[in-house]
């Protein structure tokens, strides 16, 4: 074996070494109780029990039967259900309205040429190195109006998501005679709205999957945007991750953390499945 | 106008006005209240005061801008930025070099697997970056538990709150991205080139430096122009760790919360995105050109 083969073997292991044990200490974590970590105590004082007088809330605090709980998961969805629900409502409004700006925009870019197309080319492109806390403090310095509304949240989740779904779909429409498709179609009589459904929708199929799953792994992840622009009342799950690192305990934020892990995991895993390449345009991202 | 012409005015007209609503009028705003001289909310008398006054072109200052480049504690904020993606993106190139070169030239059982475990890391957002970091580095971390246990010396415990921590976390999440751009840009290779210097006699060091190397120069280009702008953007694991020294994106987030000094905030968040996407963009462009000379030649 070669020097390099022995470095690139090695470098390959400190990766996965590197990349699994923090997931799986998380996930230990989320379902380990407190008197497993041996810090139990098992004292709540006199008439006071604290698991039947403050429910899921004071349970939080000491858990300390048996090895393996899932009283931590309970607590996450109970005090922080509510982020998990408007994170996956903003990552679906994103997958609907960049389909929307995506399909027409990418179609026309592909299609037109026009002064000035290389410039929106490369404006689209911005948001991939476009430091995230600047678009917030953008975001809030012109719409302040509206923080405190999931509305200046979804802006900033669409403007880092739109670069994906307009790749998937022009990368798509170049890599073969598209256009040939569809002008055979006009040229039998196909009306606009029919090419649309039955010729540009159909092959774009796999392309809007692609970028729906892309899509959908940026917007809930997001947190670097998006932690200026939310509020207590618009919080999303990465957002709410923060609150639970700072004020909750090892296993409730290792709990939040799993419960993000097992939604992105396997929508990444997906992507990774259906398109290589995407991956790695996806690495683009801030 | 032709026809054509109006229809292509249709097609764009929603993302153009989407992108001028959300990135370019908002950026350019941005660029304004960074000019304007900063409001003292406590002596105007609470936060209406200074609403009801109106600023405009004739107040532009730029003792902000100004401001970030000569106060000493920014300056060391912005260097500290630098400094730690350079190092970052050489850092991960070192690591990820081997393994991308693994993933191209050579089949191993569990090649898939182990593609799918170095691309997890890009679904994490920073935030939770941080908090694995905490798990693995911090004060009773896992490897300093498991270095105690093993060897009776805790290594690398409260690593995590130190800048070299936060270089690890970044690197942690560059991985990905350094590996898979590397990857694409090495299987590009012309690899006869490299075993035609090794047959004309060259030593497997010859050969890299002289044949290898000069191929990878441009695939190392546009793999730093992925990895400078991603680490100079992080913000989450920043935010979570560094509690002594300061990164760019965490001390725009402190003027914003912690000195309510929103045009600070404003002419620092136009200087990171001007020097990230300025950067991105000019190694990008250099990478392309190199690229295609290098598959040419």
């Amino acid at each position: 074996m070669s020097p390099w083969s022995v470095y690139a073997a090695a470098a390959s292991l400190v990766i996965v070494f590197a990349v699994v044990t923090p997931i799986l200490v998380c996930l230990w974590g989320s379902f380990t109780t407190v008197s497993s970590m041996g810090a139990s105590s098992t004292h709540s004082g006199a008439g006071w029990d604290v698991n039947r007088d403050l429910g899921v809330f004071g349970a939080g605090a000491r858990e300390t039967e048996g090895v393996v709980t899932m009283l931590w998961y309970k607590y996450v969805f109970e005090v922080y259900g509510h982020t998990i629900l408007l994170s996956l409502k903003l990552a679906f409004l994103c997958i609907g309205i960049t389909i929307f700006l995506g399909v027409f925009g990418g179609y026309g870019l592909v299609r037109y040429d026009f002064p000035g197309r290389l410039l929106l080319e490369e404006m689209i492109l911005i948001p991939l190195s476009l430091p995230g806390i600047s678009v917030a403090v953008a975001l809030i310095g012109t719409y302040g109006m509206i923080r405190g509304s999931w509305v200046i949240v979804l802006l900033g989740h669409l403007l880092y998501t739109l670069p994906f779904m307009i790749q998937a779909v022009t990368n798509t429409l170049r890599s073969y005679n598209f256009f040939e498709l569809e002008r055979a179609a006009a040229g039998l009589g196909a009306s606009w709205f029919q090419r649309l459904r039955y010729i540009l929708l159909p092959n774009l199929k796999h392309a809007l999957i692609i970028g729906s799953l892309l899509v959908f792994t940026i917007s809930l992840g997001e947190f670097n945007a998006s932690f200026l622009l939310t509020t207590p009342i618009t919080l999303t799950l990465p957002a709410a991750l923060y609150d639970s690192y700072t004020n909750d305990s090892f296993q409730v934020s290792s709990a939040a953390t799993s419960i993000f892990m097992m939604v992105v995991i396997p929508v990444l895993m997906a992507i990774q499945f259906i398109g290589g390449r995407e991956m790695r345009d996806m690495g683009q991202a801030a | 106008m032709r026809m054509r012409d109006f229809a292509a005015v249709v097609y764009f007209l929603p993302l153009c006005v989407f992108l001028l609503l959300v990135m370019v009028y908002p950026l350019g705003d941005m660029a304004f209240q960074g000019a304007l001289p900063q409001q003292d909310i406590l002596a105007a008398g609470g936060a209406e005061d200074v609403a009801a006054r109106t600023l405009g072109w004739r107040d532009l200052t730029a003792k902000n801008y100004i401001a970030v480049f000569t106060d000493p504690f920014y300056r060391s904020t912005i260097m500290l930025s630098l400094g730690l993606s350079v190092a970052v993106s050489a850092l991960s190139i070192v690591l990820c070099v081997g393994p991308a070169w693994l993933l191209v030239r050579k089949q191993f059982p569990g090649k898939r697997m182990f593609r799918a475990i170095l691309t997890l890391p890009m679904a994490f957002s920073g935030i939770i970056i941080g908090f694995l970091a905490v798990i693995m580095i911090g004060r009773i971390g896992f490897i300093p538990q498991a270095t105690q246990w093993l060897i009776g010396i805790p290594v690398g415990a409260a690593l995590a709150y130190s800048v070299s921590g936060l270089g690890l976390a970044y690197i942690w999440f560059q991985i990905p991205r350094a590996t898979l751009t590397l990857e694409s840009a090495i299987r590009k290779f012309d690899w006869d080139l490299e075993s035609a210097a090794r047959s004309l006699g060259a030593t497997p060091w010859q050969a890299f430096r002289h044949v290898l190397l000069p191929l990878l120069a441009p695939a190392i280009v546009s793999t730093v122009a992925v990895t400078f702008a991603v680490s100079m953007g992080s913000f989450g694991v920043a935010l979570l760790l560094l509690k002594r020294a300061s990164v760019l994106p965490l001390e725009i987030y402190n003027q914003v919360y912690a000195n309510l000094a929103f045009e600070m905030a404003a002419a620092m968040s136009v200087v990171l995105a001007v020097l990230t996407v300025g950067v991105n963009y000019v190694l990008r462009r250099f990478g392309e050109k190199h690229y295609a000379y290098a598959s040419a030649s």
